[in-house]
């Protein structure tokens, strides 16, 4: 492993060795002698490495220098000696050495860049800026790619903050099972004191069943494998990766993730497809780490290549986008609704209409002004939101409660806030008759005849 | 000032509440007498030396530097500037405002240190004890606090605590901004001092603009272009820090290395010049070398179409004035581009043929079918148009027919309402123009009332894009496809266009920005159902210009512009006749 250049082996590079993990190596630069007369708290000078979960975690103190005995200040008094000029700085003893992390792979060019964003990151340390402590490879080569101070300066913000939420999150955690471990130790001791006593309550006598978390996962499984054999499709369409940056890319990912969790734990689940993914594009590599199992016979994700018309009639497919012209009035049980992936914070365009123009597809967008009064934000909803929505319509066919569930509250006016027939339209509630069956609870007339259609075919299964 | 307002909601807030109710520090005015070096007492050799090549720089800044006083509100501006990209910066203010007692410059003894460092420790985490000197520092230096400054680095040298480079290289800025003449030596010491703690010459983009914004006063200028070199590693030099070098390589009579970073500041970033600083030095080293040279700085202004602050414009009236004898006066202009001082006109903005025919030809390549024809509209609208508008083209008036019904309209959006105010607008322009007129706009206004859109089509023709296509690209379209006499009427200002047109292209995208000020009609204002106003194209160019009796240049007045924006205020230099 070790590579045919004698190189100064430090802590850094034993730990690699000793963890079978890609050597990066550690080089001193300028390493003179270090006589250090005072150095700052967070200054330890030897950095420390860890493997965390297979990843290798370069410590904070990655960039270190020893503390110099010379100043310079304001006033010079009188017993100072003159200052140095810069030539005899390095010939004397007060020399500092920085210790820079290298990675094998870079150029010399590159190398020296990012031995200067290793800079950059010690000094925006010393100002205040929020950094995180931990910076590992992986996020390394994603800083190296960034080309402006500001995008750095808003990916290492990023980081800070994710670190900080993990902190508070264990912080939380440990503090609630303090106060779990306080309260089984009185009811332990309650129960040592009368033990004749029968006592009702949850781990307790009780006459609930104890369902497991495997139990529920088996349920809906089965719900998905039902869904995956009759069920009605919704598809992902991710076929818009040039078009987002790699922010928006792990976003859609994420996004799906979340469908796939709200359509798992739907009663009535749909049959969920990914559609034109490429392995190799960021979103999917990102649904990849977000959903380890997909792929597997025990993530029941569907996902091709292939394009929904080359599965799929045509006639039946219906793109949602929020562009288009016509009104989803009605929740459609036979058709097959497109939902596309694509998660545009940055540059909003009119994408995924495009694509429906282009491939002839009918294109639908939410009744949105027909039962809410908008009040701020943009008419797109991100990729969970329209899951639970089409989840819902499936379910109960009621536009109004499923918009109000799963729309974040402060993009509309609440209904209780509005009046019907108001002079002033912003106080005006949306008018009743423009909804479908004048939008009332239930489930309508066409829902009912899905289900005995499905029932059908499912009797005509088991005869044969 | 804008663009700090503008870059998050949340420090605005901060920044707004943070008033200026406390009187600025009198110090930052007055030449503040810091307390006086002695550091070559020991060598007086050495001494007498540093001083001959001290006076000698100081003589050559006294001949050319701008001065390094700024007025109030300026300096206002550039503290909340500075301040809005300090993080935490109220917290650390607080602090500063307890260790100065209030907004007074002041010499912090050591002690009041030592405690406002324990109480820190106290209350704060890890992330800002380690950033408590490095942001006291760089605030001070913000709030021009020279001596607090320097109690703090003296501060570190009796604790004996390290000086970090964010320290070191807040305080090489600040003594940039110092005024009393030892400011080369504590700029140069501190730097030596960052040199020794990266001796192989790596520094981020921050810390080289610190150093720049010292070192550029100094012998040691020249450093400065090295540093610059530094910051295209990781990213490229602001506008701010090419203006610092510009002005140190015109105080030391560099003029050709000042010319170089010009034209580098110019191809980083295009139209947004360099800071006043710079302008003044630039000006002031004209100025020495007489009227030739200034001819030349106005030539380059009006090549890379920079426009000058009014600090340099009223140099320059009065050195016309003084030193050239000629009578000079700030004026503004008629919308035809007569000079109100000299009734002289300006000249027209003028578009070659060949520019318009390659702007012609590039634009439906790039705007209208762009990367996806689909985005916009579809291959057979366009088709549609297109023939259309060969069948029936050249126009003289292409107008945007949604943009214009809906002008003031704001509440009122019922159909007849929207239909009467488009057909009053058309028949404003026909009595005024007399010519024929495109109308564009989409299917749903066949929807209007049909009395208003028949005589509508009676006085111009119509035509109607899908309710899901963009109109604009189409209005632009039939205004290139109809030649140079064609105008449009629209209040967009086409910027996304402008930028699709030529990504790579700049000269296309000046020129289409050339087409588009001498070819865009705005409203200004429509009466009732009788009338309209409109805002004419642009009749003159906004470049400085000279003829052989008279020289025109505009200059900002400080006043808030848009981005579209040029700005209205003209110096007027004109020659005295001998018969005068």
């Amino acid at each position: 492993m070790l590579s045919p250049k004698p190189f100064k082996i430090c802590h850094q590079t034993c730990l690699a060795l000793w963890r079978k993990v890609p050597i990066q190596r550690c080089v001193h630069v300028a390493a003179a002698a270090r006589n250090s007369a005072f150095s700052l708290p967070g200054h330890s000078s030897q950095s420390r490495q860890s493997n965390e979960g297979g990843r290798v975690i370069f410590r904070r103190s990655l960039l270190v220098w020893s503390s110099s005995p010379r100043f310079f200040s304001s006033e010079h008094s009188s017993a100072d000696p003159p200052l140095p000029s810069p030539t005899s700085a390095s010939s004397e003893q007060s020399g500092e050495s920085m210790t820079f992390l290298k990675f094998d792979d870079l150029s010399e060019e590159e190398q020296k860049r990012f031995q200067m964003l290793q800079f950059e990151l010690e000094i925006l340390r010393q100002s205040g800026h929020p950094v995180p402590s931990k910076i590992t490879e992986k996020e390394w080569r994603k800083v190296m790619a960034l080309s402006s101070r500001f995008s750095r300066l808003k990916f290492f913000r990023f980081l800070f903050m994710n670190e900080m939420s993990d902190i508070n999150l264990k912080k939380k955690k440990a503090q609630a099972s303090i106060l779990r471990q306080a309260h089984c130790d009185q009811i332990k001791a309650e129960i040592s004191e009368n033990p004749e006593i029968m006592r009702y309550g949850l781990s307790f006598n009780t006459m609930f069943p104890y369902i497991r978390d495997t139990d529920m996962l088996k349920t809906y499984n089965i719900r998905l494998a039902y869904a995956r054999t009759l069920g009605q499709p919704i598809i992902f369409d991710v076929d818009y990766d040039n078009w987002m940056s790699q922010r928006e890319q792990t976003n859609t990912a994420t996004q799906i993730r979340d469908s796939y969790a709200l359509n798992k734990e739907s009663r009535d689940p749909f049959w969920l497809q990914i559609c034109n993914c490429r392995m190799e594009n960021e979103t999917m590599k990102a649904l990849k780490s977000a959903l380890p199992n997909m792929g597997e016979p025990s993530c029941l994700i569907e996902y091709t290549t292939k394009s929904y018309l080359d599965i799929f009639p045509r006639s039946q497919l219906v793109y949602l986008t929020y562009n288009a012209e016509a009104t989803l009035d009605r929740f459609n049980h036979d058709d097959i609704y497109i939902i596309g992936g694509l998660v545009d914070k940055t540059n909003p365009k009119p994408l995924s209409m495009a694509k429906a123009k282009r491939e002839g597809l009918r294109m639908a967008k939410l009744p949105l002004d027909t039962y809410l009064r908008w009040a701020v934000g943009g008419k797109n909803l991100t990729l969970n939101q329209m899951m639970g929505i089409m989840l819902d319509m499936k379910q109960h066919g009621d536009w109004e409660q499923a918009f109000l569930k799963h729309i974040p509250k402060r993009k509309y006016l609440q209904p209780e806030d509005l009046i019907p027939n108001h002079p002033n339209p912003y106080h005006r509630r949306p008018s009743a008759t423009m909804r479908v069956d004048g939008g009332r609870i239930g489930r309508p007339q066409e829902y009912q005849n899905h289900k005995r259609r499905q029932r059908g075919v499912l009797e005509t299964l088991l005869s044969k | 000032m804008r663009h700090i307002f503008l870059r998050s909601s949340q420090h605005r807030v901060i920044l707004e509440s943070f008033s200026f109710r406390d009187p600025l520090p009198a110090s930052i005015f007055s030449a503040t007498s810091l307390s006086s070096s002695s550091s070559w007492r020991s060598n007086p050799q050495q001494r007498d030396i540093s001083n001959i090549a001290r006076e000698r720089t100081h003589n050559l800044i006294i001949r050319h530097a701008p001065d390094v006083k700024i007025s109030p509100a300026k300096l206002r501006g550039s503290i909340l500037e500075e301040l809005s990209a300090t993080p935490n910066f109220s917290k650390w203010h607080t602090i500063l405002t307890g260790l100065c007692r209030g907004a007074e410059d002041r010499y912090v003894p050591a002690d009041e240190w030592e405690t406002a460092v324990q109480e820190s420790r106290k209350k704060d985490n890890h992330k800002d004890r380690q950033a408590f000197f490095g942001s006291l520092m760089s605030l001070a230096c913000s709030f021009r606090f020279h001596q607090c400054g320097a109690s703090l680095l003296d501060f570190l040298h009796s604790s004996k605590t390290f000086v970090n480079v964010s320290v070191a290289s807040n305080y090489v800025k600040l003594c940039g901004r110092l005024e009393t003449p030892d400011f080369e030596e504590k700029i140069l010491a501190a730097y030596a001092h960052v040199k020794r703690i990266s001796p192989a010459d790596i520094y981020d983009m921050g810390t080289a603009e610190n150093l720049i914004a010292g070192l550029y006063r100094t012998s040691r200028w020249e450093e400065c272009l090295k540093l610059l070199d530094i910051i295209e590693f990781t990213g490229r030099p602001s506008p701010t820090a090419l203006s610092y070098v510009i002005t140190g390589a015109f105080a030391h009579d560099h003029p050709s290395t000042a010319l170089r970073l010009l034209k580098q500041l110019s191809t980083l970033h295009g139209t947004f010049g360099p800071a006043e600083m710079a302008f003044t030095a630039w000006f002031a080293y004209a100025k020495s070398k007489g009227l030739p040279t200034v001819m030349e700085m106005l030539t380059f202004t009006r090549d890379y179409e920079w426009f000058i602050p009014l600090e340099v414009a009223r140099d320059l009236k009065a050195w016309f004035e003084k030193e050239q004898g000629w009578m000079a006066k700030f004026t503004t202009l008629s919308p035809r581009g007569e000079c109100a001082a000299c009734s002289e006109y300006m000249k027209p903005i003028t578009i070659t043929r060949d520019e318009f025919e390659k702007l012609r030809e590039n634009f439906v390549k790039s705007v209208i079918e762009g990367t996806d024809v689909f985005l916009h509209t579809n291959p057979a609208e366009l088709k549609r148009y297109r023939d259309f508008v060969e069948k029936n083209a050249p126009f003289d008036l292409v107008v945007d027919g949604l943009n214009v019904a809906y002008f003031q309209n704001s509440s009122n959006h019922d159909g007849r309402s929207l239909a009467r105010q488009l057909l009053t607008v058309t028949e404003h322009l026909l009595h005024v123009r007399g010519k024929r007129i495109l109308i564009l706009g989409r299917m749903h206004m066949k929807r209007w009332p049909k009395s208003e859109m028949s005589r509508l089509s009676s006085l111009a023709s119509l035509f109607f894009a899908e309710n899901m296509s963009q109109d604009d690209p189409f209005i632009l379209y039939a205004a290139l496809y109809s030649g140079l006499g064609c105008n449009f009427l629209s209040g967009d200002l086409m910027r996304d266009h402008r930028f699709k047109l030529a990504v790579k292209d700049v000269e296309l995208r000046k020129t289409f920005l050339k087409w588009q000020r001498t070819h865009q009609m705005q409203l200004f204002k429509v009466y009732g159902d009788h009338s309209a106003s409109l805002k004419a194209p642009m009749k003159y160019s906004t470049v400085t210009q000279w003829t052989e009796s008279s020289i025109h240049v505009p200059y900002l007045s400080g006043l808030p512009l848009g981005l579209h924006e040029l700005p209205p205020s003209w110096l007027c230099l004109t020659k005295k006749l001998p018969n005068n």
